[in-house]
């Protein structure tokens, strides 16, 4: 998955070299200057209808065209369905057939705008959109592959799903995990005993006083949220900090006893509103390896998260009008 | 350690916050013609509320991975009861299969029996078969047959009982406690299942 994203993305303004058609010899927009061997195309004002057909037909060299000319799309924070139209834009004077539509990595998505196969007429556009549901990949990085006669397009998309609850707890904290095991005692004290649960379910539950009143409106905002859907709680006792700054794939850090796990997601931290959020591909008990470069500075801390939900009510009290006090207790989703 | 095919609990408790329970479910019977009588159908059980603490992340983790390998409430091992409970009166020889133990009427032990013992310091448990008393009625001592040959000279060692038990809670909660990490585990005797 990794190879792959990165590849697009590095071509990303040169969407014909992966088409594999050969680039044009002369620049025929007009407002743009220069000899550059690949056209920007403002997508602003290049449209089908401020251009005359046979100009069209020149500029778009008889290729098929994504309008606007990108071909990914990162949809940011994914807390409502969102979506992203595009218009794939046969430049040709023939017809050709979008044979197949698939997808990978976009768990939560969906393409809609025609049913494959389909042809399309020459020098003819269609709409097409991509929807990011709430529910998916908490970390969306995957890419649809639009399959046509002598031509693949491919477009990337990104986003994350990832709500997390990264301000401190205040006090009380506790984490801990629940088996579930059925008894049958019997009159002379023995029993029969049976498991009903293989792996345990964790809850976290902690009270928090945030001290300013944009973290009130924080905790308020994700509470809501996760109440419908699911929040990502750090598991604050295996935090770990970093002690160098690094930029890479691997980071440095002391992950001894910690409940990391591979696949798992961690919050990288620096304040309670500035924070990333990747998932783990392997680690040591010195390093963690994510699945995509990122950044730390000394003090930073990493910690694993745990994707859970609240209980169905949560109340709080205030002190005046910046500081209240939150109760919480939050259970895994399994 | 695994005595008789169950674990031994390797973590000794938090000296505050200990909570020994001995507790028998009976029903009285005739209380309205005051000649009551108890029936009783199960042995008498002991349960244990202790507090557990750990310095660092990986002690407290060592905790929690415990209470995992036993899946809660499922499976059964040895306690020990931390105490000194049983004090010689003479030293008993590596190979002899008795302990001369100050008189504790521990004949009554078949109404709640406590029949392991546990030596920390030499990793030894053994089973009392029997309890002899030598004199029922004076300040006198009694013999405790065991099961298995004593590995080294004992008298001064401290001599824990081994209890048969399970986790009382499917629940493991780790809190911190000011720097240290704290957990409180509740067990629970099987006396009927006890070798």
């Amino acid at each position: 998955m990794l190879s792959t994203i990165s590849a697009i993305a590095q071509s990303e303004q040169k969407m014909r070299y992966l088409t594999g058609v050969a680039q044009p010899n002369t620049n025929l927009v007009a407002d743009v200057t220069g000899t550059s061997t690949s056209p920007v195309i403002p997508a602003s004002t290049t449209t089908t209808a401020n251009l005359p057909k046979t100009e069209m037909s020149q500029l778009f060299d008889g290729d098929l065209w994504v309008i606007p000319y990108t071909h990914s799309y990162d949809f940011g924070v994914i807390t409502t369905p969102v979506t992203y139209s595009f218009n794939i834009y046969n430049s040709g004077d023939t017809a050709v057939t979008l044979n197949s539509i698939s997808a990978s990595n976009a768990e939560g998505t969906v393409v809609t705008g025609t049913d494959v196969p389909y042809t399309f007429p020459a020098n003819a556009t269609r709409s097409f959109t991509i929807s990011a549901t709430v529910e998916g990949d908490l970390n969306l990085d995957g890419y649809y592959t639009f399959v046509f006669d002598m031509q693949t397009i491919i477009f990337a998309i990104a986003g994350t799903r990832a709500i997390i609850l990264s301000i401190l707890p205040t006090q009380n904290y506790t984490e801990s995990e629940k088996y579930e095991t059925n008894i049958f005692s019997a009159q002379d004290g023995t029993e029969n005993r049976q498991k009903i649960v293989d792996t345990p379910k964790r809850f976290i539950e902690y009270d928090i006083i945030p001290d300013t009143n944009q973290k009130v409106e924080l905790l308020e905002e994700i509470i809501a949220y996760a109440l419908r859907f699911y929040c990502l709680q750090p598991l604050w006792f295996s935090y770990t900090q970093i002690t160098t700054a690094q930029s890479a794939y691997t980071i440095n850090c002391d992950t001894t006893a910690r409940d990391f796990t591979v696949g798992g997601y961690a919050l990288i931290r620096k304040e309670f509103d500035d924070y990333e959020f990747a998932v783990i591909d392997s680690f040591t008990s010195s390093s963690i390896t994510f699945t995509k470069s990122v950044s730390v500075d000394a003090g930073d801390i990493i910690v694993p998260l745990l994707r859970c939900t609240p209980e169905s009510s949560n109340s709080f009290t205030f002190y005046n009008s910046d500081v209240a006090e939150f109760k919480f207790k939050f259970k895994e989703l399994l | 350690m695994t005595y008789k095919g169950y674990e031994l609990f390797p973590y000794t408790p938090f000296i505050d916050g200990q909570n020994n329970i001995i507790s028998n479910s009976f029903v009285e019977v005739g209380k309205e013609t005051k000649k009551q009588t108890k029936t009783i159908l199960t042995p008498t059980n002991r349960s244990f509320q202790w507090t557990f603490s750990a310095k660092t992340l990986t002690g407290a983790k060592a905790l929690r991975t415990f209470f995992e390998s036993k899946k809660g409430r499922l499976t059964p091992f040895w306690l020990p009861s931390f105490k000194r409970d049983i004090t010689l009166i003479a030293q008993a020889n590596s190979g002899a299969m008795a302990l001369y133990a100050k008189k504790a009427l521990r004949n009554f032990g078949m109404y709640g029996q406590k029949r392991h013992i546990y030596i920390p310091s030499l990793s030894f448990a053994a089973k009392i078969e029997a309890v002899t008393l030598i004199d029922a009625t004076t300040q006198s001592d009694e013999i405790l047959t065991l099961d298995t040959a004593l590995t080294s000279n004992v008298e001064t060692q401290m001599i824990q009982y081994l209890y048969l038990v399970r986790f009382n809670s499917d629940e493991f909660v780790l809190e911190k406690d000011g720097v240290r990490f704290k957990t409180t585990f509740n067990f629970i005797e099987l006396q009927g299942e006890t070798p």
